[in-house]
Protein backbone atom coordinates (compact mmCIF):
# COMPACT_ATOMS: atom_id res chain seq x y z
CA UNK A 1 0.00 0.00 0.00
CA UNK A 2 1.38 3.37 -0.81
CA UNK A 3 0.20 6.88 -1.16
CA UNK A 4 -2.96 6.04 -3.13
CA UNK A 5 -4.60 4.38 -0.20
CA UNK A 6 -3.34 7.13 2.02
CA UNK A 7 -4.99 9.69 -0.25
CA UNK A 8 -8.33 8.10 0.65
CA UNK A 9 -7.39 8.33 4.33
CA UNK A 10 -7.25 4.53 4.70
CA UNK A 11 -3.97 3.90 6.45
CA UNK A 12 -4.70 0.29 7.42
CA UNK A 13 -4.08 -2.88 5.45
CA UNK A 14 -1.51 -5.62 4.83
CA UNK A 15 2.08 -5.32 3.64
CA UNK A 16 4.91 -7.69 2.87
CA UNK A 17 8.27 -6.61 4.24
CA UNK A 18 11.33 -8.72 3.45
CA UNK A 19 14.54 -8.84 5.48
CA UNK A 20 16.41 -5.62 4.83
CA UNK A 21 13.27 -3.60 4.12
CA UNK A 22 11.51 -0.93 6.13
CA UNK A 23 8.18 0.87 6.34
CA UNK A 24 7.09 4.28 7.49
CA UNK A 25 3.62 5.16 8.68
CA UNK A 26 2.36 8.60 9.53
CA UNK A 27 -1.15 8.81 10.91
CA UNK A 28 -2.01 12.20 12.31
CA UNK A 29 0.67 13.18 14.82
CA UNK A 30 1.89 9.58 15.27
CA UNK A 31 4.91 8.58 13.19
CA UNK A 32 6.18 5.01 13.17
CA UNK A 33 9.20 3.51 11.45
CA UNK A 34 9.79 -0.21 11.33
CA UNK A 35 12.58 -2.33 9.91
CA UNK A 36 12.79 -6.03 9.32
CA UNK A 37 16.10 -7.70 10.16
CA UNK A 38 16.96 -11.36 10.48
CA UNK A 39 14.72 -12.80 13.25
CA UNK A 40 13.64 -9.39 14.51
CA UNK A 41 11.55 -6.32 13.89
CA UNK A 42 12.78 -2.91 15.01
CA UNK A 43 10.36 -0.10 15.72
CA UNK A 44 10.70 3.58 16.45
CA UNK A 45 7.83 5.96 17.04
CA UNK A 46 7.41 9.66 17.77
CA UNK A 47 4.40 11.82 18.29
CA UNK A 48 4.04 15.36 16.97
CA UNK A 49 2.61 18.31 18.84
CA UNK A 50 -0.41 19.02 16.60
CA UNK A 51 -3.26 16.85 17.88
CA UNK A 52 -5.57 17.59 14.94
CA UNK A 53 -2.96 16.73 12.32
CA UNK A 54 -4.89 15.29 9.33
CA UNK A 55 -1.82 13.87 7.59
CA UNK A 56 -1.84 10.25 6.45
CA UNK A 57 1.25 8.81 4.79
CA UNK A 58 2.11 5.17 4.24
CA UNK A 59 5.39 4.23 2.57
CA UNK A 60 6.05 0.52 2.70
CA UNK A 61 8.25 -1.25 1.82
CA UNK A 62 11.53 0.45 0.97
CA UNK A 63 15.15 -0.71 1.48
CA UNK A 64 16.69 -0.06 4.90
CA UNK A 65 19.26 2.69 4.81
CA UNK A 66 17.62 4.59 1.99
CA UNK A 67 15.47 7.57 2.70
CA UNK A 68 11.81 6.74 2.05
CA UNK A 69 10.73 7.79 -1.45
CA UNK A 70 9.17 11.24 -1.28
CA UNK A 71 9.84 11.08 2.40
CA UNK A 72 10.31 14.34 4.20
CA UNK A 73 11.20 13.08 7.60
CA UNK A 74 14.00 10.60 8.24
CA UNK A 75 13.90 8.30 11.23
CA UNK A 76 15.13 10.19 14.30
CA UNK A 77 18.49 8.85 15.39
CA UNK A 78 18.02 9.47 19.11
CA UNK A 79 14.57 7.92 19.49
CA UNK A 80 14.49 4.65 21.49
CA UNK A 81 14.28 1.48 19.40
CA UNK A 82 11.97 -1.39 20.30
CA UNK A 83 13.19 -4.78 19.16
CA UNK A 84 10.78 -7.68 18.64
CA UNK A 85 12.67 -10.94 18.44
CA UNK A 86 11.25 -14.14 17.00
CA UNK A 87 12.62 -17.26 15.36
CA UNK A 88 10.51 -16.89 12.23
CA UNK A 89 8.71 -13.58 12.40
CA UNK A 90 7.33 -13.85 8.86
CA UNK A 91 7.20 -11.03 6.35
CA UNK A 92 3.51 -10.19 6.45
CA UNK A 93 2.40 -7.19 8.43
CA UNK A 94 -1.07 -5.97 9.16
CA UNK A 95 -1.77 -2.37 10.13
CA UNK A 96 -5.02 -2.26 12.09
CA UNK A 97 -7.02 0.56 13.63
CA UNK A 98 -8.45 -0.33 17.03
CA UNK A 99 -10.55 1.50 19.55
CA UNK A 100 -9.58 2.41 23.10
CA UNK A 101 -8.86 -0.31 25.66
CA UNK A 102 -11.05 1.44 28.25
CA UNK A 103 -14.45 3.15 28.06
CA UNK A 104 -14.24 6.70 26.75
CA UNK A 105 -16.04 9.41 28.69
CA UNK A 106 -17.28 11.59 25.90
CA UNK A 107 -18.17 15.22 26.51
CA UNK A 108 -20.05 16.90 23.68
CA UNK A 109 -18.90 20.43 23.01
CA UNK A 110 -21.49 22.84 24.32
CA UNK A 111 -24.47 21.72 26.33
CA UNK A 112 -27.48 19.95 24.91
CA UNK A 113 -30.78 18.65 26.11
CA UNK A 114 -32.83 15.74 24.83
CA UNK A 115 -36.44 16.67 25.33
CA UNK A 116 -38.81 14.41 27.21
CA UNK A 117 -40.48 11.70 25.18
CA UNK A 118 -38.11 12.02 22.21
CA UNK A 119 -35.36 10.08 20.55
CA UNK A 120 -32.43 11.68 18.76
CA UNK A 121 -29.48 10.44 16.66
CA UNK A 122 -26.15 12.15 17.23
CA UNK A 123 -22.73 11.59 15.73
CA UNK A 124 -19.69 11.85 17.99
CA UNK A 125 -16.05 10.97 17.44
CA UNK A 126 -13.81 8.78 19.55
CA UNK A 127 -10.01 8.26 19.59
CA UNK A 128 -8.31 5.52 17.56
CA UNK A 129 -5.29 3.41 18.31
CA UNK A 130 -2.65 2.34 15.76
CA UNK A 131 -1.63 -1.31 15.87
CA UNK A 132 0.95 -3.31 13.91
CA UNK A 133 0.51 -7.08 13.81
CA UNK A 134 3.01 -9.59 12.47
CA UNK A 135 1.53 -12.63 10.73
CA UNK A 136 3.99 -15.50 11.21
CA UNK A 137 4.76 -17.98 8.44
CA UNK A 138 3.70 -20.94 10.58
CA UNK A 139 0.05 -19.85 10.36
CA UNK A 140 -0.28 -19.18 14.03
CA UNK A 141 -2.32 -16.24 15.15
CA UNK A 142 -1.08 -12.69 14.55
CA UNK A 143 1.29 -11.18 17.11
CA UNK A 144 0.99 -7.58 18.15
CA UNK A 145 4.28 -5.78 17.57
CA UNK A 146 3.20 -2.27 18.40
CA UNK A 147 0.13 -0.45 19.64
CA UNK A 148 -0.21 3.22 20.54
CA UNK A 149 -2.97 5.78 20.73
CA UNK A 150 -2.67 8.06 17.71
CA UNK A 151 -3.50 10.95 20.05
CA UNK A 152 -3.23 9.85 23.67
CA UNK A 153 -6.41 10.93 25.46
CA UNK A 154 -6.35 12.03 29.07
CA UNK A 155 -7.16 9.62 31.87
CA UNK A 156 -10.33 10.17 33.82
CA UNK A 157 -12.44 8.47 36.47
CA UNK A 158 -16.01 7.40 36.02
CA UNK A 159 -17.90 6.47 39.16
CA UNK A 160 -20.21 7.69 41.89
CA UNK A 161 -17.32 7.86 44.39
CA UNK A 162 -13.54 7.78 44.26
CA UNK A 163 -13.63 4.24 45.65
CA UNK A 164 -15.99 2.55 43.23
CA UNK A 165 -15.74 3.23 39.57
CA UNK A 166 -13.62 2.67 36.55
CA UNK A 167 -10.55 4.26 35.03
CA UNK A 168 -11.50 5.60 31.60
CA UNK A 169 -10.27 7.95 28.91
CA UNK A 170 -11.67 11.41 28.42
CA UNK A 171 -12.61 12.85 25.05
CA UNK A 172 -14.24 16.05 23.87
CA UNK A 173 -16.15 15.98 20.61
CA UNK A 174 -18.73 17.95 18.73
CA UNK A 175 -22.07 16.14 18.76
CA UNK A 176 -23.58 16.66 15.33
CA UNK A 177 -26.73 15.54 13.59
CA UNK A 178 -24.84 14.53 10.44
CA UNK A 179 -21.64 12.49 10.23
CA UNK A 180 -20.25 14.81 7.55
CA UNK A 181 -20.28 17.72 10.00
CA UNK A 182 -17.62 16.13 12.18
CA UNK A 183 -13.97 16.98 11.49
CA UNK A 184 -12.47 14.24 9.31
CA UNK A 185 -9.39 13.13 11.22
CA UNK A 186 -7.45 9.87 10.81
CA UNK A 187 -7.05 9.71 14.58
CA UNK A 188 -10.76 9.37 15.31
CA UNK A 189 -13.72 7.16 14.43
CA UNK A 190 -17.36 8.22 14.30
CA UNK A 191 -20.08 6.72 16.47
CA UNK A 192 -23.77 7.02 15.76
CA UNK A 193 -25.37 7.48 19.17
CA UNK A 194 -29.12 7.12 19.55
CA UNK A 195 -30.47 8.61 22.77
CA UNK A 196 -33.98 7.66 23.73
CA UNK A 197 -35.64 9.64 26.52
CA UNK A 198 -39.12 8.22 27.17
CA UNK A 199 -39.28 9.78 30.63
CA UNK A 200 -41.24 12.91 31.46
CA UNK A 201 -38.11 14.99 32.16
CA UNK A 202 -35.69 16.54 29.74
CA UNK A 203 -32.24 14.99 29.72
CA UNK A 204 -29.15 17.19 30.02
CA UNK A 205 -26.48 15.74 27.84
CA UNK A 206 -23.22 16.58 29.62
CA UNK A 207 -21.20 13.40 29.27
CA UNK A 208 -21.62 9.69 28.67
CA UNK A 209 -19.47 6.57 28.81
CA UNK A 210 -18.88 5.08 25.37
CA UNK A 211 -18.05 1.35 25.70
CA UNK A 212 -15.18 1.56 23.21
CA UNK A 213 -13.63 -1.90 23.92
CA UNK A 214 -16.91 -3.51 22.93
CA UNK A 215 -17.38 -1.79 19.57
CA UNK A 216 -16.38 -2.91 16.08
CA UNK A 217 -14.92 -0.65 13.40
CA UNK A 218 -16.59 -0.32 10.01
CA UNK A 219 -15.84 1.39 6.73
CA UNK A 220 -18.34 2.51 4.11
CA UNK A 221 -16.78 1.32 0.84
CA UNK A 222 -18.97 3.80 -1.03
CA UNK A 223 -17.60 6.72 0.97
CA UNK A 224 -14.19 5.83 2.42
CA UNK A 225 -13.34 9.51 2.72
CA UNK A 226 -15.67 9.76 5.73
CA UNK A 227 -13.33 7.53 7.70
CA UNK A 228 -14.13 4.79 10.14
CA UNK A 229 -17.39 4.23 11.97
CA UNK A 230 -17.89 2.26 15.15
CA UNK A 231 -20.84 0.05 15.93
CA UNK A 232 -23.88 2.15 16.72
CA UNK A 233 -24.81 2.64 20.36
CA UNK A 234 -28.28 3.03 21.81
CA UNK A 235 -28.80 4.72 25.18
CA UNK A 236 -32.30 4.19 26.53
CA UNK A 237 -33.29 6.09 29.62
CA UNK A 238 -35.81 4.33 31.83
CA UNK A 239 -39.26 5.75 32.27
CA UNK A 240 -38.54 6.89 35.82
CA UNK A 241 -35.31 8.50 34.72
CA UNK A 242 -33.16 6.59 37.22
CA UNK A 243 -31.24 4.17 35.03
CA UNK A 244 -29.97 3.90 31.51
CA UNK A 245 -29.64 0.83 29.36
CA UNK A 246 -26.73 0.76 26.94
CA UNK A 247 -27.24 -1.37 23.85
CA UNK A 248 -24.56 -1.98 21.25
CA UNK A 249 -25.75 -2.65 17.71
CA UNK A 250 -23.25 -5.31 16.70
CA UNK A 251 -24.46 -5.47 13.10
CA UNK A 252 -23.19 -2.92 10.59
CA UNK A 253 -24.41 0.64 11.15
CA UNK A 254 -27.51 1.03 9.02
CA UNK A 255 -26.51 4.39 7.57
CA UNK A 256 -23.48 2.86 5.79
CA UNK A 257 -24.14 2.09 2.13
CA UNK A 258 -21.65 -0.75 1.68
CA UNK A 259 -20.27 -1.65 5.08
CA UNK A 260 -17.01 -3.55 5.59
CA UNK A 261 -15.86 -4.64 9.04
CA UNK A 262 -12.30 -3.41 9.59
CA UNK A 263 -11.76 -4.49 13.21
CA UNK A 264 -13.59 -6.61 15.76
CA UNK A 265 -14.18 -5.48 19.34
CA UNK A 266 -11.31 -5.81 21.78
CA UNK A 267 -13.64 -7.57 24.23
CA UNK A 268 -17.02 -8.73 23.04
CA UNK A 269 -19.80 -8.41 25.60
CA UNK A 270 -23.47 -9.24 25.81
CA UNK A 271 -25.89 -7.20 23.75
CA UNK A 272 -27.63 -5.39 26.58
CA UNK A 273 -25.52 -3.85 29.27
CA UNK A 274 -27.27 -2.55 32.37
CA UNK A 275 -25.47 0.62 33.26
CA UNK A 276 -25.18 2.57 36.47
CA UNK A 277 -27.59 5.12 37.83
CA UNK A 278 -28.49 7.99 35.57
CA UNK A 279 -26.74 10.55 37.74
CA UNK A 280 -23.43 8.82 37.16
CA UNK A 281 -23.80 8.55 33.41
CA UNK A 282 -25.76 11.40 31.99
CA UNK A 283 -25.36 14.19 34.51
CA UNK B 1 30.80 -48.09 83.43
CA UNK B 2 31.52 -46.69 80.01
CA UNK B 3 28.70 -44.88 78.22
CA UNK B 4 27.38 -46.90 75.33
CA UNK B 5 25.36 -44.70 72.96
CA UNK B 6 23.84 -47.72 71.36
CA UNK B 7 22.58 -49.24 74.59
CA UNK B 8 19.08 -47.82 74.07
CA UNK B 9 18.73 -49.76 70.86
CA UNK B 10 19.65 -53.11 72.42
CA UNK B 11 16.20 -53.26 73.98
CA UNK B 12 14.50 -52.69 70.66
CA UNK B 13 13.48 -55.75 68.77
CA UNK B 14 13.73 -55.80 65.02
CA UNK B 15 9.97 -55.31 64.56
CA UNK B 16 9.96 -52.15 66.62
CA UNK B 17 13.02 -50.83 64.83
CA UNK B 18 11.42 -51.61 61.51
CA UNK B 19 8.26 -49.79 62.60
CA UNK B 20 10.24 -46.69 63.58
CA UNK B 21 12.12 -46.69 60.30
CA UNK B 22 8.86 -47.08 58.37
CA UNK B 23 7.37 -44.19 60.37
CA UNK B 24 10.33 -41.97 59.48
CA UNK B 25 9.98 -42.88 55.81
CA UNK B 26 6.23 -42.21 55.96
CA UNK B 27 6.85 -38.82 57.56
CA UNK B 28 9.51 -37.78 55.05
CA UNK B 29 7.49 -38.88 52.02
CA UNK B 30 4.35 -37.41 53.50
CA UNK B 31 6.07 -34.09 54.13
CA UNK B 32 7.25 -33.98 50.52
CA UNK B 33 3.74 -34.79 49.31
CA UNK B 34 2.27 -32.12 51.60
CA UNK B 35 4.67 -29.49 50.28
CA UNK B 36 4.01 -30.48 46.67
CA UNK B 37 0.26 -30.42 47.24
CA UNK B 38 0.56 -26.96 48.76
CA UNK B 39 2.42 -25.69 45.70
CA UNK B 40 -0.10 -27.26 43.31
CA UNK B 41 -2.99 -25.67 45.21
CA UNK B 42 -1.25 -22.30 45.15
CA UNK B 43 -0.69 -22.56 41.39
CA UNK B 44 -4.31 -23.52 40.79
CA UNK B 45 -5.83 -20.85 43.07
CA UNK B 46 -3.62 -17.96 41.97
CA UNK B 47 -4.99 -18.20 38.42
CA UNK B 48 -8.51 -17.63 39.73
CA UNK B 49 -7.95 -15.49 42.80
CA UNK B 50 -5.55 -13.17 44.58
CA UNK B 51 -2.05 -14.07 45.73
CA UNK B 52 -3.09 -13.79 49.36
CA UNK B 53 -5.89 -16.30 49.03
CA UNK B 54 -3.60 -18.63 47.11
CA UNK B 55 -1.04 -18.42 49.90
CA UNK B 56 -3.64 -19.09 52.60
CA UNK B 57 -5.11 -22.07 50.75
CA UNK B 58 -1.69 -23.58 50.04
CA UNK B 59 -0.62 -23.25 53.66
CA UNK B 60 -3.88 -24.70 54.93
CA UNK B 61 -3.48 -27.72 52.66
CA UNK B 62 0.16 -28.12 53.66
CA UNK B 63 -0.43 -28.00 57.40
CA UNK B 64 -3.48 -30.27 57.31
CA UNK B 65 -1.63 -32.89 55.27
CA UNK B 66 1.45 -32.56 57.48
CA UNK B 67 -0.67 -33.11 60.59
CA UNK B 68 -2.27 -36.20 59.06
CA UNK B 69 1.12 -37.55 58.04
CA UNK B 70 2.52 -36.90 61.51
CA UNK B 71 -0.32 -38.79 63.18
CA UNK B 72 0.05 -41.64 60.72
CA UNK B 73 3.80 -41.81 61.30
CA UNK B 74 3.35 -41.81 65.07
CA UNK B 75 0.69 -44.46 64.78
CA UNK B 76 2.95 -46.61 62.63
CA UNK B 77 5.78 -46.15 65.12
CA UNK B 78 3.47 -47.55 67.79
CA UNK B 79 2.81 -44.35 69.74
CA UNK B 80 0.05 -44.60 72.25
CA UNK B 81 -2.28 -41.66 71.62
CA UNK B 82 -4.00 -42.05 74.97
CA UNK B 83 -0.70 -41.32 76.68
CA UNK B 84 -0.03 -38.45 74.32
CA UNK B 85 -3.44 -36.91 74.87
CA UNK B 86 -3.03 -37.28 78.59
CA UNK B 87 0.33 -35.59 78.51
CA UNK B 88 -1.08 -32.88 76.27
CA UNK B 89 -3.67 -32.07 78.84
CA UNK B 90 -0.99 -31.57 81.48
CA UNK B 91 1.21 -29.46 79.25
CA UNK B 92 -1.65 -27.33 77.94
CA UNK B 93 -1.68 -25.11 80.99
CA UNK B 94 2.09 -24.63 80.90
CA UNK B 95 2.11 -24.08 77.16
CA UNK B 96 -0.83 -21.72 77.44
CA UNK B 97 1.14 -19.39 79.67
CA UNK B 98 4.29 -19.68 77.60
CA UNK B 99 2.50 -19.22 74.26
CA UNK B 100 0.39 -16.21 75.16
CA UNK B 101 2.18 -13.93 72.75
CA UNK B 102 2.17 -16.51 69.98
CA UNK B 103 -1.54 -17.21 70.45
CA UNK B 104 -2.29 -13.51 70.48
CA UNK B 105 -0.36 -13.08 67.25
CA UNK B 106 -2.11 -16.09 65.73
CA UNK B 107 -5.57 -14.83 66.60
CA UNK B 108 -4.67 -11.30 65.51
CA UNK B 109 -3.52 -12.78 62.21
CA UNK B 110 -6.91 -14.42 61.73
CA UNK B 111 -8.62 -11.08 62.33
CA UNK B 112 -6.28 -9.39 59.86
CA UNK B 113 -7.05 -12.03 57.25
CA UNK B 114 -10.78 -11.68 57.80
CA UNK B 115 -10.79 -7.87 57.86
CA UNK B 116 -8.26 -7.46 55.01
CA UNK B 117 -6.99 -3.96 55.69
CA UNK B 118 -4.31 -4.92 53.16
CA UNK B 119 -3.39 -7.82 50.92
CA UNK B 120 -0.10 -9.13 49.56
CA UNK B 121 1.28 -6.61 47.08
CA UNK B 122 -0.25 -3.55 48.74
CA UNK B 123 1.96 -0.65 49.77
CA UNK B 124 1.27 0.26 53.38
CA UNK B 125 2.57 2.79 55.87
CA UNK B 126 2.87 1.99 59.56
CA UNK B 127 4.17 4.95 61.50
CA UNK B 128 7.12 6.21 59.51
CA UNK B 129 7.72 2.90 57.76
CA UNK B 130 6.49 2.40 54.23
CA UNK B 131 6.82 -0.73 52.15
CA UNK B 132 5.24 -3.51 50.15
CA UNK B 133 3.48 -6.41 51.89
CA UNK B 134 5.30 -9.58 50.82
CA UNK B 135 3.62 -12.14 53.07
CA UNK B 136 0.93 -12.44 55.71
CA UNK B 137 1.94 -15.31 57.97
CA UNK B 138 0.48 -16.98 61.04
CA UNK B 139 2.33 -14.81 63.53
CA UNK B 140 3.58 -11.83 61.59
CA UNK B 141 3.42 -9.76 58.43
CA UNK B 142 6.56 -9.25 56.37
CA UNK B 143 7.04 -5.92 54.63
CA UNK B 144 9.77 -5.04 52.14
CA UNK B 145 10.83 -1.41 52.30
CA UNK B 146 11.71 0.45 49.13
CA UNK B 147 15.40 0.35 50.04
CA UNK B 148 15.04 -3.44 50.12
CA UNK B 149 14.98 -4.14 53.81
CA UNK B 150 12.71 -6.80 55.26
CA UNK B 151 10.62 -5.77 58.24
CA UNK B 152 8.64 -8.15 60.41
CA UNK B 153 5.58 -6.83 62.20
CA UNK B 154 3.89 -9.07 64.79
CA UNK B 155 0.20 -9.45 63.94
CA UNK B 156 -0.78 -8.32 67.40
CA UNK B 157 1.04 -5.01 66.92
CA UNK B 158 -0.57 -4.50 63.53
CA UNK B 159 -4.05 -5.06 64.89
CA UNK B 160 -3.51 -2.16 67.27
CA UNK B 161 -1.60 0.08 64.86
CA UNK B 162 -2.83 2.74 62.48
CA UNK B 163 -2.14 1.37 59.01
CA UNK B 164 -2.36 3.45 55.86
CA UNK B 165 -2.94 1.44 52.70
CA UNK B 166 -1.58 3.53 49.86
CA UNK B 167 -2.68 1.25 47.03
CA UNK B 168 -6.16 0.08 48.06
CA UNK B 169 -8.08 2.33 45.66
CA UNK B 170 -7.45 2.72 41.91
CA UNK B 171 -7.03 6.51 42.02
CA UNK B 172 -5.22 8.79 44.40
CA UNK B 173 -4.98 12.53 44.98
CA UNK B 174 -1.70 14.43 44.83
CA UNK B 175 -1.64 17.59 46.95
CA UNK B 176 0.90 20.20 45.93
CA UNK B 177 1.46 23.01 48.44
CA UNK B 178 2.45 26.26 46.78
CA UNK B 179 3.03 29.84 47.75
CA UNK B 180 2.05 32.85 45.64
CA UNK B 181 3.72 36.19 46.16
CA UNK B 182 1.41 38.92 47.43
CA UNK B 183 2.01 40.85 44.24
CA UNK B 184 1.00 37.89 42.06
CA UNK B 185 -2.43 37.69 40.45
CA UNK B 186 -3.90 34.47 41.93
CA UNK B 187 -6.27 34.13 38.97
CA UNK B 188 -3.34 33.92 36.56
CA UNK B 189 -1.58 31.31 38.68
CA UNK B 190 -4.82 29.29 38.78
CA UNK B 191 -5.14 29.52 35.00
CA UNK B 192 -1.58 28.34 34.48
CA UNK B 193 -1.98 25.41 36.88
CA UNK B 194 -5.28 24.25 35.41
CA UNK B 195 -3.94 24.42 31.85
CA UNK B 196 -0.91 22.43 32.92
CA UNK B 197 -3.08 19.76 34.55
CA UNK B 198 -5.32 19.55 31.46
CA UNK B 199 -2.29 19.05 29.23
CA UNK B 200 -0.94 16.20 31.38
CA UNK B 201 -2.53 12.98 30.16
CA UNK B 202 -1.85 11.11 33.38
CA UNK B 203 -3.79 13.62 35.49
CA UNK B 204 -7.46 12.73 35.59
CA UNK B 205 -10.02 15.06 34.02
CA UNK B 206 -12.48 13.86 36.65
CA UNK B 207 -12.34 14.50 39.60
CA UNK B 208 -11.31 17.97 38.49
CA UNK B 209 -8.02 19.49 39.65
CA UNK B 210 -8.76 22.04 42.39
CA UNK B 211 -6.92 25.02 43.83
CA UNK B 212 -7.56 25.62 47.52
CA UNK B 213 -6.53 28.82 49.26
CA UNK B 214 -5.18 27.86 52.66
CA UNK B 215 -4.37 31.21 54.17
CA UNK B 216 -2.14 34.25 54.25
CA UNK B 217 1.39 33.36 55.25
CA UNK B 218 4.12 35.76 56.37
CA UNK B 219 5.68 35.84 52.89
CA UNK B 220 3.06 34.41 50.56
CA UNK B 221 -0.52 33.42 49.93
CA UNK B 222 -0.54 29.72 50.75
CA UNK B 223 -2.48 27.56 48.36
CA UNK B 224 -2.79 23.86 47.63
CA UNK B 225 -3.25 22.49 44.13
CA UNK B 226 -4.83 19.02 44.20
CA UNK B 227 -4.86 16.70 41.21
CA UNK B 228 -6.00 13.10 40.86
CA UNK B 229 -4.19 10.33 39.07
CA UNK B 230 -4.28 6.55 38.76
CA UNK B 231 -2.55 5.01 41.78
CA UNK B 232 -0.14 3.22 39.45
CA UNK B 233 0.94 6.58 37.98
CA UNK B 234 1.22 8.43 41.30
CA UNK B 235 5.01 8.38 41.57
CA UNK B 236 5.47 9.34 37.92
CA UNK B 237 3.08 12.29 38.22
CA UNK B 238 4.62 13.41 41.50
CA UNK B 239 8.12 13.37 40.03
CA UNK B 240 7.27 15.12 36.79
CA UNK B 241 4.38 17.46 37.51
CA UNK B 242 6.17 19.57 40.11
CA UNK B 243 8.95 20.28 37.64
CA UNK B 244 6.37 21.09 34.98
CA UNK B 245 4.85 23.64 37.36
CA UNK B 246 8.24 25.25 37.90
CA UNK B 247 8.86 25.47 34.14
CA UNK B 248 5.38 26.83 33.45
CA UNK B 249 5.65 29.47 36.19
CA UNK B 250 9.01 30.59 34.82
CA UNK B 251 7.55 30.77 31.32
CA UNK B 252 4.41 32.67 32.33
CA UNK B 253 6.13 35.03 34.73
CA UNK B 254 4.50 33.64 37.87
CA UNK B 255 6.97 34.17 40.67
CA UNK B 256 7.71 31.95 43.62
CA UNK B 257 7.81 33.74 46.97
CA UNK B 258 10.90 34.06 49.08
CA UNK B 259 10.86 34.73 52.81
CA UNK B 260 10.63 38.47 53.34
CA UNK B 261 10.98 40.62 56.42
CA UNK B 262 9.99 44.27 56.82
CA UNK B 263 12.19 46.15 59.32
CA UNK B 264 10.84 49.25 61.07
CA UNK B 265 13.12 51.40 63.29
CA UNK B 266 12.20 53.98 65.93
CA UNK B 267 14.69 56.51 64.57
CA UNK B 268 17.18 57.05 61.78
CA UNK B 269 19.39 54.10 61.23
CA UNK B 270 23.07 54.95 60.98
CA UNK B 271 24.65 53.55 57.85
CA UNK B 272 28.40 53.23 57.20
CA UNK B 273 29.71 52.51 53.75
CA UNK B 274 32.77 50.33 53.44
CA UNK B 275 34.76 49.06 50.49
CA UNK B 276 35.59 45.48 49.64
CA UNK B 277 38.34 45.37 52.26
CA UNK B 278 36.05 46.67 54.97
CA UNK B 279 37.67 50.10 54.99
CA UNK B 280 35.23 52.96 55.43
CA UNK B 281 34.47 54.90 52.30
CA UNK B 282 34.28 58.61 52.92
CA UNK B 283 31.94 60.40 50.58
CA UNK B 284 32.83 63.94 49.60
CA UNK B 285 30.01 66.31 50.53
CA UNK B 286 28.32 68.19 47.68
CA UNK B 287 29.96 71.50 46.72
CA UNK B 288 27.10 73.60 48.19
CA UNK B 289 27.47 72.04 51.58
CA UNK B 290 31.24 72.37 51.50
CA UNK B 291 30.96 76.09 50.80
CA UNK B 292 28.55 76.78 53.65
CA UNK B 293 30.06 77.44 57.05
CA UNK B 294 29.19 74.91 59.70
CA UNK B 295 27.39 76.16 62.72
Amino acid sequence: MTASAAEKGTWWGEHEVDIGEAGRFRVGPLRTWLERHNCEWRLVHTRGEVRDDPTVEVICPYPIGEEPPNGEEPRPEDAPISRMLAESPGKKLRIVPVLADRPVITRPDGSGRVLAGTEVDLFVSTPLWFRIEAIPDDEQGPRVLFEQAIVRPSDTWFGATTRDGELCYSSRTPATLEAEELPNLPSRAITRLTISNPSSDDLDLLRFALPAPNLSLWLDRNRPELGLFTSSVLLVRSGDGETTRVEIQHRAPRHLGEPERIASPRSPRSRNVLSRAMSAILS
Amino acid sequence: MAFDPFSAFENLDSDRLRAILVAIVIFVIGAIIARTAGRLVRGAVIRRSSEQQAMLMSRAVYYVLLLMVTFQALSTAGADFKVLLGAAGIFTVAIGFAAQTSMSNLISGLFLVAEQPFVIGDTIQIGTTMGEVVSIDLLSVKVRTFDNLLLRFPNEALLKAEITNLTRFPIRRLDIPLGLTYGQDPAKAKEVLEALADANELILDEPRPTLFTLGFGPSSIDVRFSVWTATSNFITVKNTFLLEIKAAFDREGVTFPFPQQTLSTLGPLPVRMVDGDGEPVLEEPPEEEAAQPTS
